[in-house]
């Protein structure tokens, strides 16, 4: 994983690939390394869909390794949804099999001068971009069982869908899974487009004969990934929670605290929780022949994912998560689990972000175009979208493109991508997070990081009102260096709780490239990519008003509690002046 | 008081129960108890159980730092979780390091407040991994629900074959005899016996 491949996608006579050393960008992997080239070699000011832009794909540090749970891959740019910078992340097979293949990341430049769609085929003998126009406008599903026909079954695939070719702003990138199924999606910021934009369609990754990462220290790695995963093992959340029910677990209790946005965040509870939880959803697909415990990647040993079918027994989606069930459930009063679940599919196939398209549906709704509840009203909007009609161009625009155009004040967005399954007026702390960080609003932007083992920043006291502040801040940094490892952030429960998981992953890291890294080093590299990423968002003209959320928070008390966001913009200012 | 309707299912039927039991079940409480009192007394888990299994309290949805010092009163819901993923989850656990986060809905402990005496009733909902591991507990000390409630989990433990016995007021008898009872207006205490 020493070299860089550049393809350019605008050169004269057809798209023209090269190969560079990893030079300055030495010692970076997933989000770090997308932000590092994004930040350097993209022009802030750019147009986020023109030749400027750059398209990153990046493993992260320990993937293509035998390490656990590292199969995450970091897709970056400048996002057509925020205007700013944007990491998105997936698991799935492309991160293990790309690392493998050598390459430490993709960068797409330039712009091809007509819509031709492209493959790009790299396996061990190299790399050939090829222009393919069967495979225009096809869904994911039907595009990578084309592939599996063309290049069999050994293959790992980053895609998009429809909605990635329209350029649409909602538009996901696509990882294919285990089960070579386009399910994991780098999904948020519309970096779907900006691959649509260079015109490219898939990557298809193949790395038969290619040789797994060797660690320097390779018996070290092996003790320090051994203990890594009895951590994880032996923790409640990732050792049981999420195997048994998986992130869906979450809807009970957010909705008993009446966090649970409800009806485009009007209210914090929804009377049909309890029909779609991850409790309801695991029985459901136990009863049907499904299975609520499943890994994404080869590798993960906490397998918070699963396969749900429909009423028959055939396979129908992935299972949906937390956020997606919550999208396209309770936001939009539907309590429907099965047409929650065809939802999940038409956006995975379609090209979609999830928690983006619930959101724009819960705003149409506000908007009259449907009633809120309306499962097959809702699933008809998604299909509009798919088929790309006046009113899909609208939708797969996002919340804030769709609030705009139907005259609709409450558009629940930060920096113009829509808020997760959590409300900030319930649960403070998290709105920091949603306002601050350079992403837009993003629930894993802040993760709960080893706040106590880390002490980033010092001790906090809790008791303090800017506590909060100072949270936000130190989990925005924990969570920036792990989304550089390769690691799904899902590991962060095991960390917060046992320093011992925590330092046998900083072991693995050591052992395998043979450093010296202290959890200082591990600190200071997630405090350099948030700086990147601000200076990137400041020159692309963000100031600190980007920083806020949506002024209802402020004024529209949030039943059952009755509280609003509380959190003073000086306060906001405080969370990046370090 | 309530008409005593008691079952026998096994182990597989529980599941029947868990629509109910995150939706919420009624039970008597001895007034003046705190949240640990009645895991403790009222339902027969010890503190090392207490302390591993259940690492979230919600009264009437405000997380609690200290179940030992908060006291039920009638009506209050109360609601038990194990640890949750995400950084929500992390901040409602108890005495949370990250539980400033969430401070505007933390459970503030009324230190003036009257203590009931007798028997006060309150809502129980149990979530993921404590419904499934303490579900019986809650079970077999006997549960408040309405009659149509009750006839939808029989006909679902009948349909799994999970029903195994059924007695009224003490007297074993078959579904058809308890069938008027599930369609009137009128609660019912409901004990289950897990077998095997
Ligand atoms: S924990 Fe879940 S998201 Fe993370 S790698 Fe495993 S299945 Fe994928």
């Amino acid at each position: 994983m020493s070299k860089i491949l550049r393809i350019n996608m605008g050169a004269e006579g057809g798209p023209q690939v090269s190969e560079t050393p990893l030079g300055e960008y030495e010692g970076l992997g997933g989000r770090g390394l997308t932000s590092a080239i994004v930040s350097k070699e993209v022009p802030a000011d750019c147009h986020p869909l023109s030749g400027e832009n750059k398209f990153v794909i990046a493993p992260g540090l320990l993937s293509g390794t035998y390490g656990a749970m590292t199969g995450r891959i970091s897709v970056g740019c400048k996002s057509p949804l925020t205007g700013g910078i944007k990491e998105a992340n997936a698991g799935g097979q492309p991160a293990q099999v790309l690392a493998r293949l050598g390459y430490a990341a993709i960068v797409l430049e330039g712009k091809p001068k007509d819509d031709t769609p492209y493959k790009v085929y790299i396996n061990k003998d190299g790399v050939k971009v090829v222009p393919d126009n069967t495979l225009k406008m096809l869904p994911n599903y039907d595009l990578i069982e084309k592939m599996k026909g063309e290049y069999g079954e050994k293959i790992a695939c980053i895609s998009i869908g429809p909605a990635g070719e329209m350029k649409m702003a909602a538009a996901s990138v696509a990882c294919t899974d285990m089960e070579l199924r386009p399910t994991r999606h780098c999904g948020r910021g519309g970096v779907g487009a900006v691959m649509g934009s260079k015109g490219v369609k898939v990557i298809v990754l193949d790395d038969t004969d290619m040789p797994v990462r060797q660690a320097k220290d390779p018996e070290r790695f092996k003790e320090a990934n051994k203990k890594f995963v009895q951590g994880l093992q032996q923790h409640a959340v990732t050792g049981q929670a999420l195997p048994a029910y998986g992130t869906n677990v979450l809807t009970n209790i957010i909705n008993e605290v009446g966090g649970y946005p409800t009806y485009n965040f009007k209210q914090g509870q929804f009377e049909g929780a309890s029909k779609i939880s991850g409790e309801t959803e695991a029985e459901l697909e136990k009863q049907r022949g499904g299975n609520p415990t499943h890994g994404c990647h080869r590798g993960c040993v906490i397998k918070c994912s699963g396969i749900y079918h429909d009423k028959d027994g055939n396979y129908l989606t992935k299972q949906p998560e937390y956020e997606t069930v919550w999208a396209h459930g309770g936001n939009c009063g539907i309590d429907d689990m099965d047409a929650i679940a065809k939802m999940d599919f038409l956006d995975d196939n379609y090209g979609l972000d999830t928690i983006e398209m619930g959101a724009t549906i819960a705003v149409a709704m506000d908007a009259g175009l449907a009633r809120f509840g309306d499962a097959e009203a809702a699933i008809r909007l998604i299909e509009e979208v798919g088929k790309g009609t006046h009113l899909g161009r609208i939708l797969g625009n996002g919340a804030a493109f769709t609030a705009r155009a139907f005259g609709i004040e409450r558009a629940p967005v930060v920096k113009g991508q829509a808020l997760p399954a959590y409300d900030p007026r319930a649960v403070h702390g998290i709105g920091v997070t949603y306002a601050t960080s350079p992403m837009g609003a993003d629930h894993t932007a802040g993760y709960a990081v080893a706040q106590n083992v880390l002490k980033v920043g010092g001790d906090v006291d809790p008791l303090k009102p800017e506590g909060q502040i100072e949270l936000s801040r130190n989990l925005q940094i924990a969570t920036a260096a792990i989304d550089s490892t390769g690691m799904c952030l899902f590991i962060a429960f095991a960390l917060l709780d046992q320093p011992e998981t925590f330092q046998a992953m900083i072991d693995m890291l050591n052992a395998f490239y043979g450093w010296n890294m202290t959890v200082d080093d591990f600190i200071e590299m997630g405090r350099k990519i948030l700086k990147m990423e601000r200076d990137f968002n400041a020159r692309a003209g963000f100031t600190s008003k980007d920083d806020r959320l949506p002024r209802f928070f402020k004024t529209e008390p949030l039943p059952p509690h009755n509280i609003t966001f509380q959190v003073k913009d000086e306060e906001l200012d405080q969370v990046f002046n370090w | 008081m309530h008409r005593r309707i008691a079952i026998k299912i096994s182990r597989s039927g529980l599941a029947s129960f868990y629509p109910l039991l995150q939706e919420g079940i009624r039970l008597s409480v001895r007034g003046g108890s705190s949240v640990l009192d009645f895991l403790v007394s009222g339902i027969g888990l010890d503190h090392e159980e207490i302390e591993d299994k259940i690492r979230s309290v919600l009264i009437n949805g405000h997380p609690v730092d200290d179940p030992g010092s908060t006291i039920l009163k009638e009506g209050d819901r109360l609601a038990l979780s194990a640890s949750m993923p995400g950084l929500v989850g992390s901040t409602l656990i108890k005495g949370s390091p990250l539980a400033q986060l969430r401070s505007a809905i933390t459970y503030t402990v009324d230190k003036e407040g009257t203590k009931e005496e007798g028997e006060v009733f309150i809502e129980v909902r149990l979530f993921n991994l404590v419904m499934k591991d303490l579900a019986e507990g809650f079970l077999q000390r006997g549960v408040v629900l309405s009659g149509e409630r009750l006839r939808g989990i029989l006909m679902a433990l009948i349909s799994s074959q999970n029903l195994k016995g059924i007695s009224l007021q003490e007297r074993d008898v078959t579904f058809q005899e308890i069938s008027q009872y599930l369609d009137r207006d009128e609660e019912l205490l409901l004990k289950v016996q897990v077998l095997g």
